[in-house]
């Protein structure tokens, strides 16, 4: 597995961790925004979309945000529908979603190592 | 020793080349840095109060031309001399699309618009109920980006959604750019038409949907699921393009083309049906593969509007199904209806019907320039074509025309590119930059007046934000009126209805304005009189008297009534004058940008 390939996921685990603590902490810092938005806005789609594994730059990107766009909408929606308004359990269950799109994805792209029987 | 000679001399040929290549890709890059930084340093101290009747423009420094003259004939020479350079090329478009978009994030001390500020209260509803309520108003209907937006605000730290407002222009243009590159490259593999295409829709999108509101993001999520289409559900003979032969890979991308739909349907009313006239035309010429996929995104808005929707539906058939099939009735709300105003206005809105059929016509000839070399892709002409029949279903308010020129414009610039390179062989010689560089200039000046032509009343001062927000927090908490559960609202009665209002409490105010009482028809005479509207703003205000009733005026709504013209110049002001004179009314806020009143004691006890 390549410093690259892992990359992406080792940057969406990071990105959820520090988003949860900063949001579940009250953390009222000039970093919360940018982390939290970042990680909301880039990785539940990302973390698809490598799943997918679209090969241009261009689709990846703008597949990945339109999607994470939308998994957040849908999410934030089917709690105020439901009269569950929470923002704090929305971004657990997109954490959630990220983590196991990201743990699907090594699981089932995993390549033998050097020296390991395929 | 002949022979080492040359091959001597033709590494240092190709050293000398490659440090060139450096030079000029450095040189570009520096010109970037520096357009980007006279840009920030220009604006500085704008003062978008100084703006005429012709817009922005008029409060610009003239030097402004500099930072933007730059930035194109650099776009111009690197579209020409390095086209595959797709980080430069990117990194030009990034630039231009700050200094294009974001001009009112630089100079602006609140964000503009009006329509901002109600989308930053319904937000605030959502976020303060925590539920949606589809009988207060249409947008409760559709509130897929207002929850999408209360819950970033929310989690991000934000009080309302208001930190968003001031860079959305910049924010959603950058996330149209890679869906745009997509769309581009599906049709033609000539990237300096891809990268022409990309400066002309940028340049010529005038029409500024693209603030903090539904259709700016349900645009982005078009674009998204019209570049997947294109390039993965379409039969194509492009041996390059993938054919999505791989099922477990067109599955998935079906499944999260469904996703991005299912969350534009509930976002923007108009934007499905766009999407499913694109992918209609596509089917109608035979290259979409998915053929379910029209016919499932249309079930699929039908079922938001009629299981969803209903209570919108319901009070609103009229309003939804009453202008099907009234072209005439379509084109006369979307353009006579909103061509009025004084000179400068009237030749702002001028330039901005110029600028749509110029458009049009262009990406036309340049249609029919592909169709004369045999490279005309009629499937990406009838997706460009696709969005005119909405004009047939109704006027959207009077709008429906400036959103079909924002749906058709990606493909209109790609056509107006294409007229400039019909085939790979043309527009080689050195005079094409000039020519890129020098259409891009005038496109530049259009969209400087067309864009930003409405300054005057779409800029609001930190003043009238102050004035509006000493309202909201001033008015009593919403009282039971008696009958059961219901409970009345306060009232805002403002000059006109241009003003940063209805961004809190949004559910529980009733808001009017004085320019539609009866009475102010006396304000239209040649001797206006201001009596019969003062006396049906103390009735109303009378009325709302136990829930709270304040009268409202700022620089806003004046600088609106003398623009758009609908009463004489100044009479909003006169009228201003004679409420402040007016026994009737008392001045409980003022600052030199706005004054609130409410009723005196003498209002609320004298007879009628």
């Amino acid at each position: 597995m390549t410093f690259h390939r892992l990359t992406w996921p080792v940057s969406c685990v990071t990105l959820s961790a520090l988003a949860i603590v900063l949001v579940l902490f009250d953390a009222n810092t000039v970093v919360r925004a940018p982390v939290v938005l970042t990680f909301l806005l880039i990785c539940p789609g990302l973390a698809i979309v490598r799943f997918i594994g679209i090969s241009d730059a261009a689709t990846e990107w703008s597949v990945a945000v339109a999607l994470s766009f939308s998994l957040d909408g849908l999410v934030a929606l089917i709690q105020a529908y439901t009269a569950t308004w929470n923002p704090t359990g929305a971004l657990l269950v997109l954490t959630g979603i990220t983590l196991a799109a990201i743990a699907v994805d090594l699981l089932l792209h995993r390549r033998p190592e050097d020296g390991e029987q395929p | 020793m002949e022979t080492r000679s040359a091959g001597i001399l033709s590494r240092r040929l190709l050293l000398t080349r490659q440090a060139a290549r450096h030079v000029v890709v450095g040189a570009t890059l520096a010109s970037v840095l520096v357009a980007l930084a006279l840009w920030a340093v220009l604006l500085e101290g704008v003062d978008p109060g100084k703006s005429s009747n012709l817009g922005l423009i008029s409060a610009l420094p003239p030097a402004i031309v500099v930072p933007f003259g730059l930035l194109l004939a650099s776009f111009a020479f690197c579209i020409r001399r390095m086209p595959h350079n797709t980080p430069i090329l990117v990194l030009h478009a990034i630039a231009l699309i700050v200094m294009l978009y974001g001009v009112r994030g630089m100079i602006e001390q609140v964000p503009a618009f009006k329509v901002t500020w109600r989308h930053i209260g319904i937000a605030d509803v959502i976020n303060r109920t925590g539920e949606i309520d589809p009988t207060i108003d249409a947008y409760f209907n559709w509130p897929g980006f207002f929850t999408l937006f209360a819950f970033l605000a929310r989690i991000a730290g934000f009080s309302s959604i208001e930190p968003f407002a001031a860079w959305a222009p910049v924010f959603f243009n950058l996330l149209y750019l890679a869906p745009l590159l997509v769309i581009m490259r599906t049709a033609t593999k000539d990237s300096r038409v891809v990268w022409v295409a990309i400066l002309t829709f940028y340049l010529t999108d005038w029409i500024g949907q693209d603030y903090l509101s539904p259709q700016g993001l349900a645009f982005f999520l078009h674009l998204v699921v019209i570049a997947l289409v294109l390039r993965w559900f379409t039969r194509t003979d492009d041996p390059d393009l993938p054919d999505a032969s791989e099922v477990r890979l067109k599955a998935m991308l079906m499944v999260v083309t469904l996703v991005i739909t299912a969350f534009a349907i509930p976002s923007h009313q108009l934007t499905p049906f766009a999407t499913v006239a694109a992918l209609a035309a596509l089917l109608l010429s035979r290259r979409l593969v998915a053929r379910g996929l029209p016919v499932i995104i249309t079930v699929m808005t039908g079922t938001w509007l009629v299981l969803v929707a209903t209570d919108y539906l319901t009070g609103h058939q009229k309003n939804v199904t009453g202008g099907i099939g009234d072209i005439g009735g379509t084109l006369t709300n979307n353009v006579e209806a909103r061509i009025t105003g004084n000179v400068p206005r009237l030749l702002v809105l001028d330039l901005r019907l110029l600028t749509t059929v110029v458009v049009w016509l262009l990406a036309l000839f340049g249609a029919w320039r592909l169709h004369r070399n045999r490279r005309l892709d009629r499937a990406f002409a009838a997706v460009a074509v696709s969005a005119f029949p909405l004009i047939a279903l109704q006027s959207y308010g009077g709008e429906v025309l400036l959103r079909v020129y924002l749906f058709t414009l990606p493909f209109a610039a790609f056509f107006i590119a294409s007229a400039i390179f019909p085939t790979p062989a043309s527009g080689r010689s050195t005079a094409t930059p000039f020519v890129v560089f020098v259409l891009s200039v005038l496109a530049l000046v259009g969209f400087a007046i067309t864009r930003y032509g409405n300054e005057r009343i779409d800029y609001f001062t930190p003043n009238e934000v102050s004035a509006i927000r000493f309202v909201y927090a001033n008015a009593p908490p919403t009282v039971s009126s008696g009958e059961g559960s219901r409970r009345q609202k306060f009232l805002m009665l403002a000059g006109s209805d241009n003003l940063p209002w209805k961004s809190a409490r949004y559910e529980q105010c009733a808001c009017s304005t004085v320019t539609n009482l009866p009475g102010w028809e006396s304000m239209r005479l040649v001797t206006p009189n201001p009596t019969p509207a003062i006396k049906n703003a103390r009735d109303l205000m009378r009325h709302y008297e136990r829930a709270g009733a304040y009268m409202i005026f700022t620089r806003s709504t004046k600088a609106a009534v003398d623009l758009i013209g609908s009463s004489p110049k100044g009479s909003l002001a006169n009228f201003e004058v004679a409420v402040a004179r007016s026994k009737y009314f008392r001045r409980v806020y003022a600052n030199p940008d706005a004054e609130v009143f409410v009723l005196s004691a003498s209002g609320r006890t004298t007879g009628t």
